[in-house]
C-alpha cells in the first residue's frame, strides 16, 4: 500500500543523478553479450512494437534539449529526431546525420560533415544552421540538463556551408563525437515551442501522444535503411513491477530496465526473452581518502580484500552481472586489461587492520538507500562480510528521495551509484581536483597531469594506453570498493528480435528492431 | 460457559500471538541475519517459508522479527493510554478549570493527522521514539475525552459522594473509586491505542525510518521482500500475516470488551 509511494519518491530523488551520469558519456567496449533477440533469422516487415519503457507521466516532456528525465520521452525523441553521431557496437561513435568528421591539430577544433538527404517532416531539408541551433540550445539549457554540452564554446562554432559545422571546445578534446553522441537531437532552427512535439527528421514520426503513450509511425521519407517496423507504441511506466508483468501478461513486447528478480521470476515462467546489456549498473562503496579511517590506504585495502565479490554479485544482481576489480568503468575502452583481479583474503586484510592500530576493530556507519533495487541488499551483505576481519558496520538506509542531494558527496562511507560512465567522464566529474562532485576525495596532481596529457592524444589507442596508466594508481589507491557491475535487463515476448544490446543510450535506437508473426 | 469462552478467545490469542512474537527470537531455528541459501529460495522442507533477499531464512525473520515492533507498540500505546486516562480523569473530575484546558489542547492536536506528525517527528527523533510520541499525541486526547464523559456521568453517583464526604483526598478518589468504574471503557481503549500505534509502527518501519537492516523487523520486511514477490511471495505473506492477525487480535479485543461492558452480544 505504501510501497507505491515511496518507490515514485525514489525514483524522483534519484533519476537527475542517474541521468547525469548516463548522458556524460555511458559507452563501453563489450557488447558481445548474448542478447538472446539476435538469434538468425529473416526480419520480417511490418507490425507494431509495444514497448514499456522508464517514465513519470508526471514528468514527461516534449522537449529533446531539455533534463531528459523520463526514459519513455528519450525514447520517442531517439526515434524521431537524427542525431550528430550514435553509440557504434564496438564502443566508438559512428556516423548518423554526421557522415565524417576530422578536427584540427590541438584537437580543439571539429568539423563535421553532414548527410545532404536528410528531411524534416514538413520536407526541409536538415541544414547546419539547424544543427547550430540546436547544439546551442542544448548549451543555453544548461541548467535543465546538467550541463551536457559545457564542454563545447557554442559561441565559437560556425557552418562554413549548408552541410557542414565547425565545433570549437573549451579545451582540446579527443572524444568529441563521443560526447555528441545519442542527445545532439536536431530539430528545425528557430523551434521555441515544444509544448507539443516538433518535427524531426527522424525514422519515426509522433502520430499521438498523452503524457504516458506515444504512437509514432515509420518515416517512410528517412534517409537511412527502411525499418522494418510500421508502429511503435512506448508506454511510460515507473514501475520495473509493472513494466516486468506487462510483458509476462501479454500487454506489451518489450519491458525496458526490469529487475533481476523479475527477469528471474519471468525466466522460470517461460516464454520470454532476456536482454542483456553489460556493464551497466554498478554500486561501488565510496570512501573518502580525506576523513579517518579511510586516510589510511591500509584500511582501503583491507577492505577491499575483505570483499567477497562473487557472493554480492550473485545475491544482489542475482547473477546477472560480472564481479569487478576496484575500478568503477571495467567496460571501458581504457580498461587496463593486465591488471591483477582482487581477490578475498581475510588474513591479508586482518594483518593491514592490525597494522593501521585496528587491532580491536572499527565501527563504522555504511549510508546507503533504496533508489535502484539491491542498493540496500548491497550494502548489508557486505557489511556482513567486513565483520569477518573485525569491522563492525551499521548500514542506514537513507530515504531515496533525499539520497543523492544529503549522503552523495557529502557522507564520507556511503554506497554510490555509476549506470555506465566512461572513464574519461568519470575522471572530469569526480577524479580531479577540481571536479565538482570528487566524491572519494581523490586529489593527485600527477594523475591530473596524465590525465590532461593523455587527453590531448588523437590516437585511441595511444590515449587509451595513459589512461590504462593512471587506473592503475586508481586501482592501487583510490576510494572504491567496486565489486561488480550488474547487466541491464530488459524482457521481450518471444518474437521480437533486432534490439541493441550495446552499452548506455544505444539501447534508445530500437529502428532496426521487428517481429516475427 | 458460552459467554465466558466468547470472552476469553480474542484476548487469549491476543495473548499468545503477542508472547510469541516477544519471544520469538529464542525459537528461530537458524541466526535471522545470515545467508543459508540462495536469495529468493522457494519454501522447501529446510526453510518452510523460504529465503529473502540474502538469503536469509524467513521462517526465523518473522519469529525474530515481531518483538521490536510490538514492543514500540505497546510502549506507545500505553503511554498514551496512561496520559489520555489521567488527563480524562482530571478533566472529568475537575471540568472548570483542566476539563476546559484539556478539550482545548485535544482539540488541538486532534486537528493533525497522526501519520503526518509521524512523519514530521522521525526527521527529529529516531524511529522508535516519534512513534511513541504521535501515538501520545494523536492518542491521548481521544482516550481523554471518553474517559472525561465517562467520568462526568459518574461524578455525581452516591458511592463518589461518600467518599468524599469520608475526607478522602481527590486524587486517591480518583484512582481508587473511580478508575476501576471505567475499567471496561479503558480495556475498550487499549485495543484501538493498540492499533494506531502498530500502524504508525509499521508505516515508518517500511517507510525507512524505524529500524536498519540487517534487523528482522515484520515492516522493514514488507519492503525488503517486495522486489522478490515473483520469485517468494512467502517472503511477503509471512511477516504480513502476523502483522494483519495481531491488529485484527486488538480490534476484537477492544470489541469483546466493549460488549462486555455495555452487556452487549
Amino acid at each position: 500500500m505504501l510501497t507505491p509511494v515511496r518507490s515514485r519518491l525514489a525514483r524522483r530523488g534519484a533519476l537527475p543523478l542517474a541521468i547525469a551520469a548516463l548522458l556524460l558519456a555511458g559507452c563501453g567496449t563489450d557488447t558481445t553479450t548474448g542478447g538472446s533477440t539476435d538469434e538468425p533469422g529473416t526480419p520480417v516487415d511490418g507490425g507494431t512494437l509495444r514497448y514499456v519503457v522508464p517514465g513519470s507521466p508526471a514528468t514527461a516532456s516534449n522537449d529533446p534539449h531539455g533534463g531528459l528525465g523520463n526514459e519513455s520521452d528519450l525514447m520517442r525523441f531517439a526515434l524521431t529526431y537524427d542525431v550528430l553521431t550514435v553509440p557504434g557496437a564496438d564502443g566508438t561513435p559512428q556516423p548518423r546525420l554526421a557522415q565524417t568528421w576530422e578536427a584540427n591539430q590541438s584537437l580543439d577544433r571539429w568539423t563535421f560533415h553532414l548527410r545532404e538527404d536528410a528531411t524534416f517532416t514538413d520536407g526541409e531539408p536538415v541544414l547546419a544552421k539547424d544543427v547550430l541551433y540546436s547544439l546551442t540550445r542544448i548549451a543555453d539549457k544548461a541548467a535543465e540538463n546538467y550541463g551536457r554540452l559545457a564542454d563545447f564554446d557554442m559561441a565559437a562554432a560556425s557552418a562554413p556551408d549548408d552541410h557542414t559545422v565547425v565545433l570549437a571546445t573549451r579545451a582540446p578534446m579527443a572524444e568529441a563525437p563521443k560526447a555528441l553522441e545519442s542527445i545532439s537531437f536536431v530539430v528545425p532552427e528557430g523551434s521555441t515551442d515544444f509544448a507539443e512535439p516538433v518535427g524531426g527528421s527522424g525514422p519515426f514520426r509522433v502520430t499521438e501522444t498523452d503524457a504516458q503513450t506515444a504512437v509514432l509511425l515509420r518515416n517512410d521519407d528517412w534517409w537511412g535503411e527502411r525499418p522494418h517496423l510500421d508502429r511503435i507504441e512506448i508506454r511510460a511506466v515507473a514501475d520495473p513491477q509493472a513494466r516486468a508483468a506487462a510483458v509476462t501478461s501479454g500487454q506489451a513486447d518489450v519491458a525496458g530496465s526490469v529487475s533481476p528478480a523479475a527477469v528471474k521470476a519471468a525466466e522460470a515462467g517461460g516464454d520470454v526473452q532476456v536482454v542483456r546489456r553489460k556493464g551497466v549498473t554498478e554500486y561501488p562503496i565510496i570512501m573518502r581518502l580525506d576523513s579517518a579511517p579511510f586516510d589510511d590506504p591500509r584500511v582501503r585495502e583491507a577492505f577491499r580484500l575483505a570483499t567477497d565479490r562473487q557472493a554480492l554479485v550473485d545475491t544482489v544482481f542475482l547473477g546477472y552481472g560480472q564481479i569487478a576489480n576496484d575500478l568503477p568503468t571495467p567496460y571501458d575502452p581504457s580498461y587496463p586489461q593486465d591488471l591483477t583481479q582482487r581477490t578475498r583474503d581475510l588474513d591479508r586484510a586482518k594483518e593491514l587492520l592490525e597494522e593501521a592500530g585496528h587491532a580491536d576493530g572499527l565501527k563504522l556507519t555504511l549510508h546507503t538507500t533504496t533508489s535502484y533495487p539491491g542498493m540496500d541488499t548491497a550494502a548489508t551483505l557486505w557489511a556482513r562480510q567486513l565483520a569477518e576481519v573485525g569491522v563492525e558496520v551499521d548500514v542506514k538506509v537513507e530515504p531515496a528521495d533525499t539520497y543523492w542531494t544529503a549522503i552523495y558527496a557529502k557522507k564520507d562511507f556511503y554506497v554510490g551509484y555509476y549506470g555506465g560512465i566512461s572513464f574519461p567522464d568519470l575522471v572530469r566529474v569526480g577524479l580531479l581536483a577540481a571536479s565538482p562532485t570528487n566524491e572519494t576525495a581523490w586529489r593527485n596532481a600527477s594523475f591530473d597531469a596524465e590525465f590532461n596529457a593523455a587527453m590531448g592524444i588523437l590516437d585511441p589507442a595511444e590515449r587509451n594506453s595513459k589512461l590504462a596508466r593512471i587506473q592503475q594508481d586508481l586501482w592501487r589507491d583510490g576510494g572504491y570498493v567496486v565489486w561488480g557491475v550488474g547487466d541491464g535487463l530488459d524482457l521481450t515476448s518471444p518474437g521480437v528480435h533486432g534490439l541493441p544490446d550495446g552499452p548506455g543510450f544505444q539501447r534508445m535506437f530500437i529502428e532496426r528492431a521487428w517481429k516475427t508473426r | 460457559m458460552t459467554r465466558l469462552r466468547g470472552n476469553a478467545v480474542a484476548p487469549g490469542v491476543a495473548l499468545a500471538v503477542f508472547t510469541l512474537a516477544l519471544l520469538g527470537r529464542s525459537l528461530a531455528p537458524n541466526d535471522p541475519e545470515q545467508p543459508v541459501a540462495v536469495p529468493w529460495s522457494a519454501p522447501s522442507t529446510q526453510l518452510p517459508f523460504g529465503a529473502d533477499a540474502l538469503g536469509r531464512d524467513v521462517l526465523s525473520r518473522v519469529l525474530a522479527g515481531g518483538a521490536n515492533l510490538l514492543g514500540v507498540a505497546l510502549t506507545a500505546a500505553a503511554a498514551a493510554l496512561l496520559i489520555g486516562v489521567a488527563l480524562g480523569l482530571a478533566a472529568g473530575w475537575w471540568p472548570a478549570r483542566a476539563g476546559r484546558a484539556v478539550r482545548w489542547l485535544g482539540d488541538l492536536l486532534l486537528a493533525m493527522p497522526a501519520l503526518v506528525l509521524a512523519l514530521v517527528l522521525a526527521v527529529a527523533l529516531p524511529g522508535a521514539a516519534a512513534v511513541v510520541v504521535a501515538a501520545v499525541l494523536s492518542g491521548a486526547p481521544l482516550t481523554a475525552r471518553v474517559v472525561a464523559a465517562q467520568c462526568a456521568t459518574v461524578r455525581d453517583s452516591g458511592y463518589l459522594h461518600a467518599a468524599v464526604e469520608r475526607g478522602e483526598h481527590g486524587a486517591v478518589v480518583l484512582i481508587r473509586e473511580l478508575l476501576p468504574a471505567l475499567r471496561g471503557l479503558v480495556a475498550a481503549d487499549v485495543g484501538l491505542r493498540l492499533i494506531t500505534a502498530l500502524q504508525l509502527a509499521t508505516t515508518l518501519a517500511v517507510l525507512g525510518f524505524g529500524p536498519q537492516p540487517p534487523d528482522p523487523d515484520w515492516a522493514l520486511m514488507l519492503s525488503e521482500n517486495l522486489p522478490g514477490a515473483a520469485l517468494n511471495p512467502t517472503a511477503l505473506l509471512a511477516p504480513a500475516v502476523p502483522l494483519a492477525l495481531c491488529a485484527l487480535l486488538c480490534a476484537a479485543t477492544a470489541r469483546t470488551a466493549t460488549r462486555e461492558r455495555e452487556g452487549v452480544w
